[in-house]
């Protein structure tokens, strides 16, 4: 009996949603951003067909540049909020249904791993989105250079430091 | 590390300060221009292109996970061609640099005075001299002055699949090879240049094939090389290295268009990367119980295997994969041992999967257990065992074969069934002879007397008892395909039906290894005896079908084998002679005194240069033991035993 190593389905259909919602939201403002994002989703795609952690990846940045493209053109924060969520939980479905594909394959039930790991994402971009959306609806009316500057460099020094 | 740390309260500190600053702009009044916010931002491009740098050069880690489902695999004769030559080693421990052309030049030579009449030394000067085959390339190769790029292949579709000239040259040696061993002339046949250029080819393909499953083969294996319970690795997957290059990206490009729009996408990366750290329990997280329908299956029934996983830890383990430790020579027919969930503490998650059952005592191995934390970011690799060990034990039945075999003529002193060839005490009639005093009064043939006056005495043929020793060669461990039964399951198989077949016939039967003088049952018969076989056919270690390393050295198992033969007693040897100690020791146990039958399971193929030429290999074995007078039943990879020993019992291919 062989073992079928591809990826899980239920990550898979998730990852390839995600990815098709975040280049919808951010394509019906931009057209650059409909153009790289459609891009991304169909590498990431490939990447889940073929099983290829790469592709994956690659596909996941390019969505994320269609955002930050759709950002450019001057869309809602929001909107670029949860496109945002839309790429990284894409990229994290679709590698976990590479790597879960490839670890126990597709033979084996998987359901419940796959949603306890989809809702943990997901609850974790919506956070980030209620608090950074928040933060900025609270900071809007302060004017200071200052405090813009700090908080920049916190947020690149924080980063860094997380990678 | 520490790097890190700074980066960290640098940043909180300005976290800090810019919320100040925020709240209070009076409280900081730095001189802060438009140049510092652009300063910032380049900072941090140069940063994204550093994170996203190091992302690329690495792959997401994580480990890999064996094939319990399928049979442990093997690898045919010849896998590699050092594999094949040492088919035609001739000196037993040699372990001298071998190169590709001596290798070939001490096959052509043991092809060449096994089929033709060349002595040795002639043999080896037509080596030298190229002349003992057709093909002027293989003959300059093989007498050392052959530089294979001269070679040029000869049709576009060669030049196509692009094949080594090494590679293409071993082939055609190969080629030589065999028709020198199939045909026994110096013609290598009629099969003309493209004809074995696409052959090559194929080959070639084969080859790379088999490569590709040499690289799977590793992971086959590490499920024993995990070895004892425990952790055993923890390993960071890798797979949100580069989150932060959302923020970092964000952050530059948002400074640079000045758009908060951007920036704000920046937090979303943040988040995700403190997400990504989190830690995984320490202790053993999980418990494991394994439960099997049949303990004690005959041959062929499927067992249900029930394993359940509990959490121990306390915690909730959000991505638990498992898979479990199925006995290497069973395949599972049915279900997954494998399963993905996640677990509360206290929580318990079942999974069944069914094997079928094969002779031998199948433990199963430790589970294997991978639980990550809930990004992801770490995976531990667990090997968790059951608290008492789980088990088949799978003991056949010894059925006798339909067919009788033809053994040799050496019979014991005692009386038995075995009709002999000669006169003596017995019921049926085989021949007078004139009578000479101290005849019995009893055989004198009375009627020949009153007819004609002469004494004569009746003759009977002697019926003696056969004392038989199987002996199997439990060392080899090979199989025309990768995951099918091998060479030692055969031979086992094959011993325990000769042995009620030879049993049932009314000889006395014993069992013996090549390997291990631990497995070791005298000559006997009846029921008891029978039982004791049958066990230990089953259970005795060195027959199981996974290799194992006996106590003692091959050289001292065969002395201690020797003392134990009594006089009288002939020997059945199953062995695929696919080495060429085995070999001497068949015929050492000839030359003193004991007749011995091989019955030899063939599990040579030809798929490749290396597979065909092992394959050559063992046919010059076959031709060795024979040439001694042993008789060998070559018994086919796809023919049944019946069919063998029929075949060889009626042609009679004893000397």
């Amino acid at each position: 009996m062989s073992v079928d190593r591809g990826p899980t389905r239920v990550s898979s259909l998730v990852g390839g949603v995600a990815a098709a919602f975040s280049v919808s939201v951010i394509g019906v403002y931009s057209w650059a951003a409909l153009g790289v994002g459609f891009l991304g989703l169909i590498s990431l795609v490939i990447g889940l067909l073929a099983g290829k952690q790469s592709a994956i990846t690659l596909g996941a940045s390019a969505l994320f540049v269609g955002v930050l493209l759709a950002g450019i053109e001057g869309v809602p924060a929001l909107v670029l909020l949860v496109a945002t969520v839309g790429a990284v939980l894409a990229y994290d479905s679709a590698t976990t249904a590479r790597s879960l594909g490839e670890q126990v394959g597709r033979n084996a039930p998987t359901t419940r791993l796959e949603l306890v790991r989809l809702s943990a994402t997901t609850l974790v971009g919506v956070g980030a989105v209620a608090f950074a959306y928040g933060g900025y609806a609270l900071a809007a009316g302060g004017d200071s250079l200052t405090a813009l500057v700090l908080l920049l460099l916190a947020a690149v020094l924080i980063a860094s430091a997380l990678r | 590390m520490n790097w890190h740390r700074v980066l960290l309260v640098s940043g909180i500190a300005a976290v800090t300060l810019g919320i100040l600053a925020l709240v209070a702009p009076e409280a900081i009044t730095a001189d802060i221009n438009q140049a510092a916010v652009t300063l910032v931002g380049v900072l941090a491009l140069l940063q994204v292109v550093r994170v996203a740098y190091a992302r690329s050069q690495r792959d997401t880690q994580q480990a890999q996970t064996g094939t319990p489902e399928r049979r442990q695999s093997v690898s045919p004769p010849g896998e590699t061609l050092d594999d094949a030559f040492g088919y035609f080693r001739v000196k037993p421990h040699t372990h001298y640099r071998f190169g590709v052309r001596d290798g070939l030049a001490d096959a052509a030579v043991s092809v060449l005075t096994r089929y033709t009449d060349c002595t040795e030394k002639t043999a080896r000067e037509h080596v030298e001299n190229g002349t003992w085959t057709d093909d002027p390339l293989v003959g300059r190769f093989l007498a050392g002055d052959g530089d294979v790029r001269t070679y040029t292949p000869t049709s576009f579709r060669a030049l196509l699949r692009r094949n080594s000239p090494t590679d293409q040259v071993v082939s055609r040696c190969v080629d030589a090879i065999a028709a020198v061993a199939e045909n026994g002339h110096q013609h290598s046949g009629e099969r003309s240049r493209e004809e074995l250029e696409t052959d090559t080819a194929e080959n070639r393909d084969n080859d790379t094939a088999e490569n590709r499953d040499e690289h799977r083969n590793p992971d086959e294996y590490e499920r024993e090389e995990r070895g004892g319970e425990g952790l055993h690795a923890r390993r960071q997957t890798g797979r949100w290295d580069g989150i932060s290059v959302v923020a970092l990206l964000a952050v530059g490009v948002g400074v640079l268009v000045e758009q908060p729009g951007v920036l704000l996408v920046g937090v979303v990366g943040i988040v995700y990367a403190a997400y990504t750290r989190a830690n995984p329990p320490s202790e053993r997280p999980l418990s494991v119980e394994r439960a099997v329908s049949d303990e004690r299956p005959d041959p062929g029934d499927s067992v249900e295997v029930t394993v359940t996983v509990t959490n121990e830890s306390g915690r909730v383990l959000p991505d638990i994969r498992l898979v479990d430790g199925v006995p290497g020579p069973l395949s599972v027919t049915n279900g997954s041992p494998r399963l993905g969930t996640a677990l509360r503490p206290g929580e318990r998650a079942e999974f069944s999967y069914t094997v079928q059952a094969r002779r031998g005592v199948h433990e199963f191995t430790p589970l294997l257990a991978l639980v990550r934390t809930l990004p992801g970011t770490v995976e531990d690799e667990w090997s968790i065992a059951t608290p008492s060990p789980s088990a088949l034990t799978c003991v056949p039945r010894l059925d006798p074969l339909p067919v009788s075999l033809a053994l040799r003529q050496t019979t014991t002193q005692y009386a038995g069934v075995e009709e002999t060839a000669s006169a003596g005490d017995g019921a049926e009639f085989y021949a007078t002879r004139l009578y000479q005093p101290g005849d019995s009064m009893s055989r004198i043939d009375w009627n020949r007397q009153a007819r004609t006056g002469e004494f004569s005495t009746l003759l009977f043929r002697e019926e003696r008892l056969l004392r038989v020793v199987l002996v199997i060669d439990a060392g080899t461990f090979v199989a025309p395909e990768p995951n099918t039964e091998h060479t030692l399951d055969r031979s086992v198989d094959a011993a325990g039906q000769l042995y009620a077949t030879l049993q049932s016939a009314g000889h006395s039967v014993g069992v013996a290894t090549l390997q291990s003088a631990a497995c070791w049952l005298p000559p006997g018969t009846g029921a008891t005896h029978r039982e004791k076989t049958r066990e230990l056919l089953a259970r005795h270690p060195v027959l199981q079908s996974t290799p194992y390393e006996p106590d003692e050295s091959p050289v001292r198992a065969k002395r201690i084998l020797r003392s134990r033969l009594s006089p009288e007693t002939q020997l059945l040897v199953f062995s695929p002679l696919c080495r060429p100690s085995v070999v001497r020791t068949i015929r050492q146990f000839e030359a003193a005194g004991y007749p011995v039958t091989v019955v030899s399971p063939d599990p040579t193929a030809a798929n490749t240069p290396s597979q065909r030429l092992a394959r050559i290999g063992r046919r010059v074995h076959v031709t060795d033991i024979r040439r001694d007078g042993i008789p060998v039943i070559d018994w086919g990879w796809d023919e049944s035993l019946p069919g063998a020993v029929a075949r060889f019992s009626s042609t009679g291919v004893s000397p």
